[in-house]
């Protein structure tokens, strides 16, 4: 399902190989970026972006990775 | 009449008042003690007869429907088995173990949700432990009221390396009110490891719910 990913880790690591120069602070700050499970079998999807710099990783983006 | 004087004739008949605009009951006697000829120091009910001059409606009490009995509502649910998150990810927590539910209002099934069917104020009460084998630094425990995040309690410390939150527990507790139809509560977790990924662990134990509870009760009534 597009912008859901069921294993483990896997958005959070694509995430990172997209943007290599994300810092862990900005990606674990709940103001700027939300990482989300709602445990509804879907997985783990970005429910908030604002990062000042960085787009929010598109689809083709994190299916390249 | 006072109805005091025709209680006679009532031993087997009905109590009835009219409740036409015409009316002069209201704020007449029901004498509870008939044997008190003088009808006075004795037991007495007052009868509003007009449900819109009902000074208890509109608090808790409602007198002018008719009276409904249930048992308070109150629940205690854990997670029956360890639950994986990702790193840094919400996640809503599955308690699938039902410890107690007066009232049958906790979903354990498919979304893991209260959502009482009697409005009023609730106490909420959740603890979770970190069972994670990394070196979780950060660790976040959220009530979420429709979807939306409502309380939370976080563990956070900066500056330290190695700063494994095995086997530690947080809490988070709120009074929230509930509408009675719609509104739901639900218990989301983060970690984040100092490591920048990893498994994240969060216990859970069939036989065991002393640190990985959800549980509530309803505390005041407003309809």
């Amino acid at each position: 399902m597009t912008g859901y990913y069921t294993t483990i880790n896997q958005l959070v690591t694509k995430i990172k190989k997209v943007h290599t120069s994300l810092s862990d602070d900005d990606l674990n700050n709940s103001e700027i970026i939300e990482l989300q499970n709602n445990l509804d079998g879907r997985g783990d999807y970005i429910k908030k972006w604002k990062h000042p710099s960085l787009a929010k990783p598109t689809q083709e983006q994190l299916d390249a990775v | 009449m006072p109805l005091s004087r025709i209680k006679s004739k009532m031993e087997v008949s009905q109590l009835r008042l009219d409740s036409s605009a015409a009316s002069t009951d209201v704020n007449e006697r029901v004498l509870l003690d008939g044997t008190d000829a003088a009808d006075t120091n004795d037991g007495y009910a007052v009868i509003l007869e007009d449900s819109t001059a009902n000074a208890f409606d509109g608090g808790p009490f409602v007198l002018s429907q008719t009276p409904i009995s249930v048992a308070n509502p109150a629940f205690r649910v854990n997670l029956a088995a360890s639950q994986n998150l990702s790193h840094s990810t919400y996640t809503k927590i599955a308690y699938t173990m039902i410890r107690s539910d007066v009232g049958g209002y906790f979903d354990n099934t498919t979304n893991y949700r209260y959502q009482p069917l009697i409005a009023g104020y609730y106490q909420f009460n959740a603890a979770q432990m970190d069972l994670s084998g990394i070196d979780v630094y950060d660790y976040e425990l959220r009530f979420y009221m429709n979807g939306v995040i409502h309380s939370t309690s976080r563990l956070r410390r900066t500056g330290v390396t190695n700063g494994d939150s095995y086997a530690s527990v947080i809490n988070v507790n709120d009074v929230i009110h509930m509408n009675g139809t719609t509104d739901y509560i639900e218990v989301y977790a983060r970690a984040i490891s100092e490591d920048g990924s990893g498994t994240v662990i969060l216990y859970g134990h069939p036989n065991d719910s002393a640190n990985c509870y959800f549980s509530g009760v309803l505390i005041s009534r407003t309809s």
